[in-house]
């Protein structure tokens, strides 16, 4: 959907609104993957979908209504009988106290993420792709699984004050697992990028087969504090249950971890370590995210942490009207400066410890301390005298990331990495931590 | 059941059921799946099915006096699946448009012929008799013709409920309605229609010591539903929000677990999510063979176990059910068009069976379908999904109270808390809402920040007592998350309470 055909069509449904105040957004999703596992193709399939949402607002009462669409086709009567129904709802839904009027006109920063060649990428490209990983797994004797995804979205808000919002992008993402034919060792590596050309997926499958041969064999390491190294992708995979800590409002209203004692937050504190950065910045070029936030107020580069303390958390419209304090920052990425020290070095700076790769299953447990539980998966090891001995069986911990960042001690190079159970891009060093706290062995390989 | 001269040449009254009334898009369905059908076998497919669905979507949220949002949803389209040369290619569309219709064909067939040049082993479904039927899950009044204000002014009514009690700050609820009008179309010839609706119903309360700069939450302990409005009706949400709120007051002051071995009497809505995570997930074949290896995991469950293993002590019995009233995952047909069925996974603690599609059955000798082909849209591809899997108590005639009494040193838990468990299901954790400490058969007082830990055998072993079917319920949810990409299931595990002998308890309040 061109920038003119979503004008276009966004203007259209908002002259069907009756209401004061309305708000469309409009989400075009085309996809198309492959799956694959036991050294062969399994399931794939490719989908287009776009989602139509209507916002209205009669006087400050609010309600919303979405339908997948056919575009750019999509037939008036059915776009009117959307705005209808948001209308209809809008009426029955009670007044919101917490109303604040529409915005206008805005301008946003200009950021390119979009790659024609990943948008349209052909299916025979996709399985040769996946072929070429298959290929080099079998000669390495390993069993790879795996998936490879290209997508193109487009977001875009519009309102009846005058705004208009419009972001193109696309993704192509390739990881694997490979396991060894005893079952003993598995590895894991993934990589994601704004273009498929940057998606190298032997590489990606020499990666994962070289772990999986080095974690064979696994060794049991009493549970307890460890000095650790945390390559980005573990990093990552702590981030998605941290963003809900990263709200404004729940910090003064005294139920998160950034709150302090007597009503007050933890703003403006030196919490981390001071080499600790944390930013978001649409326009990196590396991690490119969307100009807007919520209802369309413009997101820009704005550091969460700098230097080791809290600067930001995020307002909402709502709360930042009510607390005196600019909307956002919308951290529509997160991007952690690094020292750029190779991950071997900072192996070498281990006197003993272990180097983390990925965790599993990681769900909140005490919201208090911003406490996580999880698990390591897909290569553990050992790390003494700065070389790495041997693998170790996987573990459970019981860990917060708020004071891991503050457990910081050096980091290496920033890479593009998406959490296992996560969708938005981070860019993310590996890190080497004072302690990483663990609470019992896991037998899963 | 209908037979295929009832559906297809039943004059007007079955063509009228073939389109979608209040649908968006009017369409015959049957005419629609038969253009696919046969766009598919021009280009070779040897196998194809069209799924022609529509979801609707309600979801009312508040806080406090107010309401967040109402939000309402539709989507309706339609998925095309074909084998060719043995492999799947599978392509998806919201428009009806009979051009569109032949690009997806296409581009389903074209996929499943890129990728067949790295296939090992050439797709084999299991036999299958053709269907043609229609089913319509239990309910007494479709949530999506009850008026909104009813809707919020129950919700308001729980939120009120919670902050009349001193010390309860927050509270949050929500009601969500889902309906699934599916299509599914075979080139084998089976024609099946379904009508699903689910309701869900969830609350959350904080209290807050601002002083101390300390929280707890106290969230409902309402299962979702295959059922209609007359579920939130049924249930005591607005009871049970004073509750909470009581609750959530009471842990602010609660006695912190002190970590050790304990006796634990698990709640059925505690004991529900365990049995997802541990055996429900272990079970499903493609994963103890590899095929979610990536993302979701492998099993500790492998084919060598098969009818040998002890999972659990003789008091478990896990049963398959996707025939139960009222259970999420309970539907008429699979979407491979396989009947619903009930069988059992672990039968007095013996692991014997898995879950089970069309095409997993050449996978392993001695399998056979047990329907559990799932996809959560028409845009998403069709693979094996959780039915719902439940503590079957059998003739058990032990009470509560009686697992109660023989306990010297234990906690009860209820409710949902924190939950995570390995890749191969075997080291789990899972926290909960309320925690009593148990001193010589008495529930003493209430206990907080507890998480137990174990081995999943090690735990199913440590079971000696399962109370009676009359304090079985069910518990469940609408997000099990599964496959690349992601996909969606709803599930239900039903129990009663079990008591579970000297599990490995943490406290997971310790400030470091």
């Amino acid at each position: 959907m061109t920038y003119d055909d979503a004008r276009n069509l966004t203007k259209k449904i908002l002259s069907f609104a009756t209401v004061k105040e309305a708000q469309v957004q409009v989400e075009l999703v085309r996809q198309a993957s492959l799956r694959f596992a036991r050294n062969a193709v399994s399931t794939s399939g490719a989908s287009e979908s776009a989602t139509v949402t209507v916002t209205a607002w009669k006087g400050t009462r609010k309600a919303s209504a979405s339908a997948a669409m056919a575009l750019p086709g999509a037939e008036d009567s059915a776009l009117r009988r959307l705005v209808a129904e948001a209308e209809e709802l809008a009426g029955l839904s009670p007044e919101d106290p917490e109303h604040v009027p529409l915005l206008g006109e805005q301008k946003y920063l200009e950021v390119n993420a979009y790659d024609r060649a990943t948008a349209e990428m052909p299916a025979a490209a996709r399985a040769k792709a996946v072929g070429d990983a298959i290929a080099y797994s079998k000669s390495r004797k390993v069993t790879a699984a795996g998936f490879y995804q290209n997508s193109a979205t487009t977001q875009v808000l519009a309102n009846s004050a005058g705004l208009f919002a419009y972001f193109p992008s696309t993704e192509a993402y390739f990881s694997l697992t490979a396991r060894t034919s005893d079952a003993t060792g598995s590895g894991y590596s993934a990589v994601t990028s704004v273009r498929v050309a940057s998606v190298d997926t032997r590489e990606t499958a020499a990666i994962a087969a070289r772990k999986a041969v080095e974690s064979r064999g696994a060794r049991e390491l009493a549970p307890g504090a460890y000095p650790a190294i945390l390559e980005p992708q573990a990093l990552a995979d702590l981030f998605p249950s941290f963003r809900p800590a990263l709200a404004a409002r729940s910090a003064d209203e005294g139920r998160s971890v950034f709150s302090a004692a007597e009503g007050k937050t933890q703003l403006g504190q030196k919490i981390f370590a001071p080499g600790v950065s944390l930013y978001t910045d649409p326009q990196h070029a590396v991690v490119p995210a969307s100009p807007f936030g919520e209802d369309g107020y413009p997101a820009a580069k704005s550091y969460f942490a700098r230097g080791g303390v809290l600067e930001s958390l995020s307002s909402s419209r709502f709360w930042a009207q009510k607390t005196g304090r600019r909307p956002g920052p919308y951290f529509v990425n997160l991007i952690m400066e690094g020292e750029g020290k190779p991950l071997a070095d900072l192996i070498a700076s281990v006197e003993r410890g272990l180097l983390l790769t990925r965790f599993w299953y990681i769900r909140s447990v005490d919201p208090r301390q911003g406490l996580v539980t999880g698990l390591t998966r897909d290569g553990t090891f050992y790390i003494e005298k700065g070389q790495i001995q041997h693998s170790v069986k996987n573990f459970r911990f019981n860990e917060s990331l708020v004071r891991l960042l503050g457990e910081v001690e050096a980091s290496g190079a920033p890479q593009r990495v998406t959490a296992t159970e996560g969708s938005s891009p981070l860019l993310l060093p590996p890190v080497k931590v004072r302690s990483f706290r663990f609470t019992s062995i896991s037998d899963a390989v | 059941m209908l037979t295929r001269r009832d559906f297809l040449a039943g004059g007007t009254a079955a063509l009228a059921a073939s389109r979608l009334e209040g649908a968006e898009v009017e369409i015959d369905r049957e005419k629609f799946a038969q253009q696919a059908l046969d766009l598919a076998a021009k280009a070779g497919a040897t196998y194809a099915d069209v799924r022609i669905n529509r979801y609707r979507n309600q979801s009312l949220a508040t806080r406090e006096r107010q309401v967040r949002a109402i939000d309402s949803d539709t989507s309706y389209g339609y998925g095309v699946r074909v084998l060719k040369k043995g492999t799947w290619g599978f392509a998806a569309s919201p428009d009806f448009n009979a051009k569109t219709l032949a690009d997806v064909v296409r581009q389903a067939v074209e996929i499943a012929e890129a990728n067949s040049v790295y296939q090992e082993r050439p797709i084999r479904l299991a036999p299958q008799k053709p269907h043609l039927d229609r089913w319509r899950s239990g309910y007494q009044t479709d949530p999506f013709g009850v008026p909104l204000e009813k809707k919020v002014g129950l919700l308001l009514e729980i939120n009120a409920a919670a902050l009349r009690v001193k010390g309860a700050r927050f509270v949050s609820s929500r009601f969500s309605f889902v309906g699934e009008d599916k299509f599914f179309a075979s080139s084998e010839g089976s024609r099946l229609e379904q009508n699903i609706i689910r309701t869900e119903g969830d609350f959350s309360v904080t209290a807050v010591d601002a002083a101390r700069g300390e929280f707890q939450s106290r969230n409902s302990l309402a299962a979702p539903v295959q059922r209609g409005w007359e579920y939130l009706e049924e249930y005591p949400f607005v009871a049970e929000a004073e509750q909470a709120a009581e609750e959530a007051v009471q842990k602010l002051a609660a006695k912190p677990v002190e970590p050790g071995r304990y006796d634990l009497l698990l709640h059925p809505t505690n004991l529900f999510l365990t049995i997802h995570e541990s055996c429900g997930h272990p079970t499903e074949l493609d994963r103890a063979l590899g095929y979610e290896a990536n993302y979701a995991g492998t099993s500790f469950l492998t084919p060598d176990k098969l009818g040998k293993f002890r999972y659990g002590s003789k008091w478990i019995n896990m049963v398959a059910d996707r025939t139960q009233p009222h259970a999420l995952a309970t539907v008429g047909y699979d979407d491979d068009g396989v009947p619903a069925q009930r069988w059992y996974l672990i039968r007095e603690g013996i692991f014997v069976d898995y879950q089970t599609t069309r095409e997993q059955v050449a996978w392993l000798p001695g399998m056979r379908s047990r329907g559990c082909a799932h996809a959560d849209n028409w845009s998403s591809v069709v693979f094996q999904r959780m039915p719902n899997v439940s503590l079957d108590p059998l003739d058990s005639k032990l009470t509560e109270e009686e697992l109660l009494a023989d306990v010297k040193d234990g906690i009860l838990i209820l409710g949902r808390g924190s939950y995570s468990i390995d890749q191969q299901r075997y080291n789990f954790q899972f926290g909960g809402q309320v925690f009593w400490e148990i001193k010589n058969g008495k529930k003493t007082q209430m206990l907080r920040d507890v998480a137990y830990q174990a081995r999943t055998p090690d735990f199913w072993n440590a079971c000696d007592g399962v109370a009676g079917r009359a304090g079985y319920q069910l518990g469940g949810t609408f997000r099990d998350g599964k496959g690349e990409p992601g996909q969606l299931n709803s599930v239900s595990h039903g129990c009663s309470m079990g008591r579970f002998r000297q599990i490995n308890v943490l406290n997971t309040g310790r400030r470091a």
